[in-house]
Parts: C-alpha cells; structure tokens; sequence
C-alpha cells in the first residue's frame, strides 16, 4: 500500500467507514510505516481540535422571525400576483420619468437629456423605474392591498 | 394526536399550511443555524440568524416540490450548504469589484464570543481556510454525524468524491494547524519502575 492511500484510509478510518480487509491493511502498512502513524496521530488530534468550533445557543425568537419573515413574503407575492395592483404606482413612476427628463431638460440643456433619454432607450430605464418599484413595495403598497385581502 | 413526521409536515407545508412548517422550524432550526455558523466563521451572529432564517424562506418557497422520498434533515442541509456558497461567492466578486454593500455588515470580523479556548480562533481561522465545498463536508461529518452516503446527496456529488473532500479537508487543516500549534501527542507519563538504565 502506497502512503497517499494509506492516509486516505486513515481519514476513512476516523469516519468509521473502513470496511475489516482495508482496517487490517491500513494496520498492516502503519506497522512499518513512521510516517503515515505520525500522520495518523496528527489527523485524531485535528478531530479533536474540531470541537473548539462551537456556535452560540440559538436565539429564542427565531421561529417567530422566520414567521414574520413568511408573512411578509406572501404579502409581496400576492402584490406580484396581481399586476393591476401595480397600476397605481406605474403610473406614478412613469409620471416621475417624465418630470425627471423635463427636470434634466430644463436645468442642464439638450445634450443630458439625449443621454439620458438614450441610456432609457438601451434598457437602463429599467434600472431607473426599478428603483422605482423596489421603493414603492415598501409600507404604502402594503397598505393599499392588504385590507382588500386577508392576509394568512 | 401522534406526532408527525417532518415528511409528512413538509408535506403539509407543500399544500401552504403555516403551521406544519412552523413546527418544522422549530424542530430544525437549531440543525441549521450550526451548521450556518460553522461554514461561515466570519459573520457576525446577526448575519448567521439572517443567513438561517433564509434558507427556511428558501424551504418554505420550495415546499411544494419537495419529493417525499427524500429525507426534510438533508434536504434542508442541501438548501443551507447552497446558501452558503452563494455568500461566499458574492463575497469573492464583492472583492473583485472592491464594491461595498450590506453584505460588509455581515463579513465584519467578529470575534465569536463563544470563544474560550485561546487555541479555538486558530482551529477557526484553519476551518476558513478551507474551501467551500471542504468544509461543508467536515461540518457535515464531524458535528451533524451525517455518514458519507447523506453527505454525497446533500452536496449533490459521489460518494467517493466525499472521501476525497474529507481527505483533504483533514489533510489540509493538518498542515494549518502544525504551523501554530503543536499538534504531538502529549508525552506519556510511564510509571517509574524505579530500576536504572
Ligand atoms: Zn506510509
């Protein structure tokens, strides 16, 4: 048996996953071999040093924050779910867009608003009404929807 | 009522029942949050709750796809150990793109007051070290005592893909640790015959 074997016979010996034909040749190769039972003394210690990794308790209120966590989910599901929901708040930052491309029109001159009306039509704009959206999901959408429908 | 099985819980929670997975969460929940904060030693404790709470949403998204033949404990493990490599990765192109976001919260380098041992930050540091998929392995096998077969299905790979993973975790936290620590037996106090050489 070659030393490279003979330590992965080892590390499966640790695992208890050695079947008795390769545990009595292990036994066999470390009888001779100084290297592989030095080797094999580091790894046990390895294992043993393994237990310093220790987590803290777990915090009590978990399960009630995977909960709310869950609540909160199917409440923006439920927002994706019916896009007419969404209508309101489109037409908002559709009308944002506008106001922001007369805004850049009227302070900085032609030549912005042709780079930002490009960067809109290269499909930035969706970057722009994202942004948007993402804000508008927060507690006011919630708030237009959840009482047309009980939440779980 | 009998207890039911966590099979048949996420079963339930396939068909959108709150309470089975809630009880599910709190069957499992401390499995998961150990594992998180032994294959993210980096984060803080807040980050770990944060990373565990989403491998539940992940679960609870999933649900309905869950095939009753398979096991809720690996399963959950699969979903978890997925969860880290994509921390992990986010964190390697964070690095690339030298971007700072959220996730510089969650890496700061927080000490872990479970510390007690001084020895335990270089066992830590050494576990760190150790790629992704390593020290997924390690964590599987020596603290959740999953055996090769449950810990090939959780990383999705063979099982003697394990047995190479586990060697060279072992192998590797070897070298590691021989740098900083003495890693010789403790000598053996043989009894004194008291005859001279
Ligand atoms: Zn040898």
């Amino acid at each position: 048996m070659r030393c490279e074997h003979a330590k992965q016979m080892i590390s499966r010996r640790i695992d208890g996953e050695l079947d008795s034909d390769d545990s009595r040749g292990l036994h066999a190769h470390l009888a001779g071999c100084a290297d592989c039972r030095a080797v094999a003394t580091q790894l046990a210690i390895v294992d043993d040093r393994l237990d310093a990794l220790v987590v803290p308790e777990a915090p009590a209120d978990f399960s009630r924050k995977v909960s709310a966590r869950l609540t909160d989910q199917s409440a923006y599901e439920r927002i994706i779910r019916h896009p007419l929901a969404w209508f309101p708040h489109a037409t908002a930052a559709g009308l944002a867009f506008a106001a922001g491309v007369l805004l850049v029109y009227a302070s900085n001159g032609v030549r912005e608003t042709q780079t930002f009306a490009s960067a809109a039509s290269d499909g930035h704009v969706a970057d722009y009404l994202q942004v948007g959206f993402d804000e508008s999901i927060d507690e006011t959408l919630f708030q237009l929807i959840a009482p047309a429908e009980e939440l779980p | 009522m009998p207890e039911l099985s966590d099979e048949q819980l996420m079963e339930a929670s396939g068909r959108g029942d709150r309470e089975a997975f809630g009880l599910l969460v709190k069957r499992h929940h401390r499995t998961v949050l150990s594992f998180a904060h032994r294959c993210t030693n980096r984060l803080t404790r807040d980050a770990v709750d944060d990373l565990a709470q989403e491998v539940f949403l992940s679960a609870w998204k999933s649900a309905p796809t869950f095939q009753p033949q398979a096991r809720v404990t690996t399963w959950l493990f699969r979903i978890a150990a997925n969860a880290c490599f994509n921390l992990r990765r986010r964190r390697r192109l964070r690095d690339v793109l030298t971007l700072r976001d959220d996730d510089d919260q969650r890496l700061a380098e927080a000490p872990q007051s479970t510390d007690r041992d001084p020895r335990s930050a270089e066992v830590r540091d050494a576990v760190d070290s150790l790629p992704p998929s390593q020290r997924a392995a390690i964590v599987l096998r020596h603290f959740h005592d999953m055996s090769y077969t449950d810990i090939a299905e959780v990383l999705d790979i063979s099982v003697s893909a394990v047995e190479s993973l586990l060697f060279r975790a072992r192998e590797r936290l070897r070298r590691e640790l021989a740098t900083t620590e003495d890693l010789s037996p403790k000598p053996q106090v043989l009894p004194d015959t008291g005859a001279q050489p």
